[in-house]
């Protein structure tokens, strides 16, 4: 599955102008505050604004008509849904904008070799019955390697987080019976500390020797941290990188919703091929603005963000949506008005 | 009023009606005042009531005893024993660290320093007060943590005979959030304003009993505990009861360095605990419906515990004001 870049080109990104304001998703902050300039420079006159409130906070404000369109790492519920609905005077449509992996940083001194973890070892690691970076378990998936008998130190959000629940998803998916902690924004961790945010995490691991945590990859590169390859339903172990993390989704990203709506749904079980633990990220719209200005700004910037947008995707740590799936979200523009 | 105010006019008749009329719009603007700041605190706890009875409602589980937090599950099942436990254990352990060495700043500033020194040390306490909280959080996380791990082990190999600082997992080996953490950042926050209230407060004891004290061979130490300390004492206690609230209401910087859990934890050195407030903090942003009114409800709790500690505070100073004029 090759990465939409190419075809992005060919896209016509009218401009549009005025103000409009997006909140939600920390995840995909980055992204919308790089799309915002880059769309920004080529627009002279449009401005778009991009809080990272959390995606339920921003779900809530597009409920509240307080904001124009939403970030969201997860589909709306019915409730969420009505409400979205009639602050927009018109159905509220979901589209994938972005796409990124979770990856399992870890920091173990004295560790060339990068470490390799399936889904199981890392059940037996971020539930407490794996103490040890040379337990059997981790040594069976890193054969060749020498493991030091560093005891393992598990951090995890201590705040509700979209990217908990991609981790404790994909768990719930591979772990099998060795997973008893369901998934969620938040799960009740049987070991280890909670930090708060992304950056929590990661600053707990680079502050511990034989730390590891689930986070962004982002903050792996911020921070000169390594990364595991993981292995889920696939046959091998792949390491995260853009390229893998949009092949995966490619595999085991299925549409949900109807019409122009394009929830949908993640089968880690499916994704067979690429970094196993990856996720999208959606923007929510009003399919008719109630303002025709706002909607013409909205329909210009996500269809900036969906095509010649994708080309920051590696650069930030994000991975470009598949080209299939691209092709899908620019049909769904077409009818926001 | 302006009856009751009369008599005392009565002798400077000409100007009297002038007076009263000056006075009382002034009157008026502080009753105003009063009745603003009245009407607020009431309309926060009924906004906090009437957001939290949906989630009370809806929780399968004792929201007093429960020891997690999973709101937006089916069934929602969640409880705020351990944040409520949290909070009281954190800000207790922060003004044990933190009053000792306040009230000694205070009274160096006011009794030991030069004068030009004690200037300079009054403004850099009262600068520290103005170090917003989220700066002391990250401090926490990235300088304070990474150095404090050394002293927890140490704690925890020889005085981990004490239940408190025992630690049987062996945590203290690497950097533990614990409350102990925790603690340290609250009693640097809280520092400043015990410090200050009680610098002030020492300032006001009576310099004819000072004098008397010295006057009567006492050493400088001697004549600031008895002449100095005893009135002070229920002003002190007012100024450590304000850091407590602050202690009690602290959001950012807790959830910043505090390595939560949903578990009664006595083991302050070992990683885990939570408060009220660290907690609606890391969980508004993605909370459902019953997740924010059940975080609601918990800021009720903290609502009603800050109450109580005001109250307890009056009463103690209440208690103290008659002693320090009968000691005069």
């Amino acid at each position: 599955m090759s990465p939409s870049v190419g075809a992005a080109g060919s896209a016509p990104s009218s401009c549009a102008t005025g103000t409009v304001s997006g909140a939600g998703s920390t995840f995909q902050q980055n992204m919308e505050t790089q799309w915002a300039k880059d769309f920004g420079g080529e627009c002279a006159g449009a401005q778009i604004n991009y809080q990272g409130v959390g995606s339920g906070a921003g779900i809530q404000q597009l409920g509240a008509g307080t904001i124009d369109f939403a970030g969201s790492d997860v589909t709306m519920k019915d409730a969420e849904r009505a409400a979205a609905n009639a602050a927009c005077g018109s159905t509220a449509i979901t589209l994938p904008v972005t796409a990124g992996g979770i990856a399992i940083i870890y920091n173990l001194k004295g560790l060339g070799a990068p470490v390799n973890l399936n889904a199981i070892t890392l059940a037996g690691i971020f539930q407490g019955k794996i103490k040890k970076w040379n337990d059997p378990a981790i040594a069976a998936d890193n054969s060749g390697v020498r493991m030091p008998a560093t005891p393992i130190t598990v951090f995890y959000r201590s705040d509700a987080s979209g990217t908990t629940q991609v981790f404790t998803g994909f768990e719930k998916a591979l772990g099998g019976s060795a997973w008893t902690l369901g998934s969620g924004k938040t799960v009740p961790w049987p070991t280890g500390q909670g930090a708060k945010g992304s950056d929590g995490v990661t600053a707990g691991v680079a502050q511990t020797d034989g730390g590891i945590t689930y986070a962004e990859v982002s903050f792996a590169k911020s921070n000169n941290l390594p990364t595991a390859s993981v292995k889920g339903a696939g046959s091998g172990f792949a390491a995260i990188s853009a390229g893998s993390v949009s092949t995966a989704i490619a595999a085991g990203f299925t549409v949900t919703g109807t019409g122009n709506d394009l929830a949908g749904s993640l089968d880690f079980t499916k994704m067979t091929d690429g970094y196993p633990i990856s996720t999208v990220s959606y923007a929510i719209v009003c399919s008719k603005y109630k303002d025709a200005a706002k909607g013409k700004l909205v329909k210009a910037f996500l269809a900036y963000a969906i095509t010649d947008g994708q080309a920051v995707a590696n650069g930030l740590g994000f991975a470009p949506v598949p080209s299939e799936l691209v092709t899908k979200v620019r049909l769904s523009l077409a009818a926001v008005s | 009023m302006s009856q009751a105010l009369a008599p005392l006019n009565a002798p400077d008749m000409v100007s009297a009606p002038r007076r009263v009329r000056r006075v009382e719009p002034f009157r008026g603007i502080t009753l105003a005042a009063a009745l603003v700041t009245l009407a607020i605190l009431l309309a926060i706890a009924v906004f906090l009531v009437s957001k939290a009875i949906p989630a009370l409602r809806a929780d399968t589980a004792s929201f007093l005893s429960t020891r997690a937090w999973q709101p937006d599950a089916t069934p929602p099942v969640f409880g705020v024993a351990a944040l409520a436990f949290g909070t009281v254990l954190s800000s207790a352990l922060a003004l044990t660290m933190a009053v000792p060495v306040a009230v000694g700043v205070a009274i160096f500033i006011v009794e030991y320093a030069p004068k030009r020194l004690a200037n300079w040390l009054g403004y850099a306490v009262d600068l520290l007060a103005a170090v917003p909280s989220v700066v002391f959080g990250l401090w926490g996380v990235y300088v304070l943590i990474p150095h404090i791990t050394g002293f927890q082990r140490w704690l925890a190999n020889w005085f981990g005979w004490i239940p408190l600082f025992s630690d049987p997992d062996g945590h203290t080996q690497t950097a533990s959030r614990s409350i102990f953490v925790a603690a340290v950042v609250l009693a640097i926050m809280v520092l400043p304003i015990v410090a200050a209230v009680s610098r002030e407060v020492l300032r006001q004891a009576d310099p004819a009993l000072k004098e008397a004290a010295l006057a009567l061979g006492a050493t400088r130490w001697e004549m600031v505990r008895t002449a100095v300390l005893p009135p002070s004492r229920s002003g002190i206690t007012g100024g450590v009861m304000l850091g407590l609230g602050r202690a009690l209401g602290e959001t950012i910087a807790v959830a910043l360095v505090l390595g939560t859990s949903f578990s009664i934890n006595w083991h302050i050195l070992t990683p885990g605990g939570n408060t009220i407030a660290a907690n609606i903090a890391n969980y508004f942003a993605e909370a459902g419906p019953t997740g924010r009114s059940a975080l609601i409800a918990t800021g009720l709790v903290l609502f009603a515990m800050t109450l109580f500690v005001n109250t307890i505070a009056r009463a103690v100073i209440y208690r103290g004001a008659p002693r320090r004029r009968v000691g005069r």
